[in-house]
């Protein structure tokens, strides 16, 4: 009986423990939310942005250092975007260069691929998405004193540009911490030629030295598109007048901006010191002269 | 005066520069040794820059600028002397006049150099001249300091000019380029007249000159602190607190430098008993005048405890700096009124000892103005390095800050050999004046 006994508990310990570890591990390997998203700026390099986070507790935390591979298209070595890890925002950025120009140019629509490995937290997790070549364009326009933007979204349908209809769009000026909407509406949606208008409605807006405002189009999150931006300048700002506070004769300015009751108090007090003291030395030199006299 | 029984002969003679015995070649012996290691150190602050001395972001003024205000202090006892016993007409005051002038010399040479040794790129001194603001302060004390040089030098040397009669007389008993010197400063003066009363007059303008001038630069350089929103110095009584208390250590020189001079040249004829009696009575007043300010300069923040300065007087009263705190209020306030007082106290050997006390206190007291104000700024020291906490001078700072005062002695000790420590025309008219009544 005590042999029996022997015999089969050591099986049953380590299945217990085998189990018991696997469980355990299991419930450590985390979800990980990974996104993907594309940005084409104006005029500049289109690139991917990664964002990676965690849901604890209906809040959302972002995950520093999770090292992911970003593929153009299908995952192997050759669409290798590069790979990247997340900052202190749980964010990457990774810019698509010229050199797969020829993926790009060979079908109006692209398909990115990230592919985070497990690590000691989080499992191993896989993110896609797909956009739709697309263009905005903005333009500008001014009747009866009234100034609108102009902006058209067209998308690449079998080698050809075709208007975007439907297709929500900020119109906004730029600002320093943000994007400021032109007018009433947080958004537009483009009509059947692909285009919004939007009356400006911000006068007296201050620009650049020289009055100068950012306007921008751009598609945020766009589920086909992804994220385009295009900017235009126009003068539609206001100058600002800046008042140089060292520019006015003060205490705190510059030597050359004494104030005058200073420099006349100043002067009046060293002059007077030094005016006696001139006088003094030719006190002086009196005495020395009346040495011939006393010879 | 005591002098009234002696022979104009016996005047000239007595008060000419005599030749440094054995101990007046080691005193310069060591006061140049002093200026060396001093030169040394300054070498290698210019060589190695600011970062051979311990100022920091907190402490950037050390001992240094204690040691201007020192001197700037110190300097003032020329218009005291010189000029408001002058013009208070006050003779009992002539045989200190020059004795108080070479001490304002030495005094403001030394504050203008000191200032160059605390600058980091002394090579940019030009620039506070080329693009200095008449608005700041430290523009005011530049101004000031060079005016009050100028009149100190001409306040020194136009009452010399009679002597230089008896100087040039002289001649063979010391080295030609001192008769060389002599005559080049002093030959044209006949004693006419004209001379006299023109030479009368400029002094007579320089005496009331002065007065506001000194007043001015000891203010300006209150105003240095006072004009800074800082525990300690945030203060309206400081122009006046500044120029008491330089009253005070001028004073307290002059009468160590009339004890010194009186035995080393043996002058007990001419700075009498009674010179020490009188100069005691000017201290104790001084002192006391001091003292007030500073009652009212400590106690009354104290009084409110205001939280700024709350840190700053604790340190001050029973702190880090509270030895040094008491000890100036002691040694430079207290102890020498409580001395100086009674008519024993006011003779020349316990007149000594109260003028050295007077002058020692009166420096802890300036590093207790500089120092302990840098090291309690407004703003909180989070994350500042340990060092910056707490402040103790280099010995290249040391070394400096000695040689300084070795030299501000250096000029007097040569002064005194070159030219009389007492005015020996004056004396002599005195003496006439005196024997006619």
């Amino acid at each position: 009986m005590k042999l029996l006994k022997n015999k089969y508990w050591l099986p049953v310990l380590l299945l217990l423990a085998f189990t018991n570890k696997m469980i355990a591990q299991d419930s450590l390997a985390h979800e990980l939310l990974l996104n993907i998203s594309f940005y084409l700026p104006n005029d500049k390099i289109p690139y991917l942005k990664l964002s990676a986070k965690e849901k604890v507790e209906r809040r959302f935390i972002p995950q520093k250092g999770i090292s992911g591979s970003v593929y153009i298209g299908e995952e192997n070595e050759i669409n290798l975007l590069g790979q990247v890890n997340t900052n202190d925002k749980g964010e990457a950025i990774v810019y698509i260069p010229s050199s797969f120009k020829s993926i790009w140019d060979s079908s109006s629509t692209i398909s990115f691929l990230v592919i985070s490995e497990a690590n000691k937290v989080f499992q191993s997790t896989k993110s896609e998405v797909q956009v739709t070549k697309a263009r905005v364009e903005i333009d500008t326009v001014s009747t009866d004193g009234i100034k609108s933007v102009l902006a058209k979204v067209t998308s690449l349908n079998n080698g050809q540009w075709l208007p975007a209809k439907d297709v929500e769009l900020k119109i906004a000026v730029r600002r320093s911490l943000g994007d400021l909407p032109v007018g009433d509406e947080e958004t537009y949606t483009t009509d059947s030629t692909g285009t919004v208008t939007a009356e400006y409605k911000r006068d007296s807006l201050l620009g650049d030295t020289k009055g100068n405002l950012i306007l921008v189009a751009k598609t945020e999150d766009h589920e086909t598109y992804g994220n385009i931006s295009v900017e235009k300048q126009v003068n539609w700002g206001v100058a600002p007048k800046f008042e140089n506070l060292l520019d006015k004769r003060s205490l705190w300015a510059t030597s050359s901006k004494t104030p005058f009751w200073l420099l006349g108090l100043a002067y009046s007090i060293i002059g007077g010191v030094w005016g006696t003291l001139i006088y003094l030395i030719y006190l002086l030199l009196r005495i020395r002269k009346l040495r011939k006299a006393a010879a | 005066m005591e002098t009234h029984q002696l022979t104009a002969a016996k005047i000239t003679h007595d008060l000419m520069p005599q030749p440094f015995g054995m101990k007046g070649k080691i005193w310069t012996a060591a006061l140049i040794i002093i200026c060396a290691i001093g030169a040394y150190a300054y070498y290698r602050q210019l060589r190695y820059g600011l970062t051979v001395t311990n100022m920091g972001d907190y402490v950037s003024w050390g001992i240094y600028i204690s040691n201007f205000v020192f001197f700037v202090a110190i300097s003032l006892v020329g218009s005291l002397i010189t000029a408001i016993f002058r013009l208070t007409n006050v003779k009992w005051s002539t045989p200190l006049t020059r004795i108080a002038e070479i001490i304002a010399v030495s005094a403001i040479v030394f504050a203008s150099l000191i200032i160059i040794v605390d600058m980091g790129r002394p090579e940019r001194l030009v620039n506070i001249f080329s693009h200095g603001r008449l608005q700041s302060p430290i523009m005011w004390d530049v101004v000031v300091i060079s005016t009050y040089l100028v009149i100190s030098l001409l306040l020194l040397y136009i009452p010399m000019l009679p002597d230089y009669k008896f100087m040039i007389e002289s001649k063979g008993k010391g080295p030609k380029w001192m008769s060389k010197g002599y005559k080049f400063f002093g030959s044209f003066w006949k004693g006419t007249g004209e001379q006299t009363r023109i030479s009368k007059k400029a002094v007579l303008i320089l005496s009331i000159l002065i007065i506001p001038v000194a007043f001015c630069i000891h203010t300006v350089t209150s105003w240095l602190f006072a004009t800074t929103y800082r525990p300690g110095w945030d203060s309206t009584n400081f122009g006046a607190y500044f120029v008491s208390g330089a009253f005070l250590v001028g004073a307290g020189a002059v009468v160590v430098a009339m004890y010194v001079f009186r035995n080393a040249y043996k002058l007990q004829s001419y700075i009498t008993v009674k010179h020490f009696d009188r100069m005691g009575k000017v201290v104790v007043m001084l002192a006391l005048l001091y003292l007030y300010f500073n009652v009212n300069e400590y106690l009354v923040p104290a009084f409110k405890m205001k939280k700024h300065e709350e840190a700053h007087l604790s340190n001050l009263f029973a702190g880090e700096f509270a030895p040094m705190f008491w000890f100036a209020i002691l040694i430079g306030m207290i102890i020498p009124i409580l001395v100086l007082v009674f008519p024993k106290g006011r003779k020349p050997l316990p007149m000594f000892i109260a003028g050295c006390m007077v002058v020692i206190g009166a420096w802890f007291k300036r590093y207790l103005i500089v120092t302990p104000t840098l090291l309690h700024p407004f703003l909180p020291m989070h994350d500042a390095p340990e060092k910056f906490k707490h402040y103790f001078p280099s010995w290249e700072e040391w070394a400096i800050a000695m040689g300084s005062l070795a030299g501000a002695l250096l000029i007097i000790t040569l002064f005194a050999r070159i030219f009389p420590v007492i005015p020996i025309h004056e004396t002599i008219e005195e003496n006439h004046e005196t024997a006619e009544k």
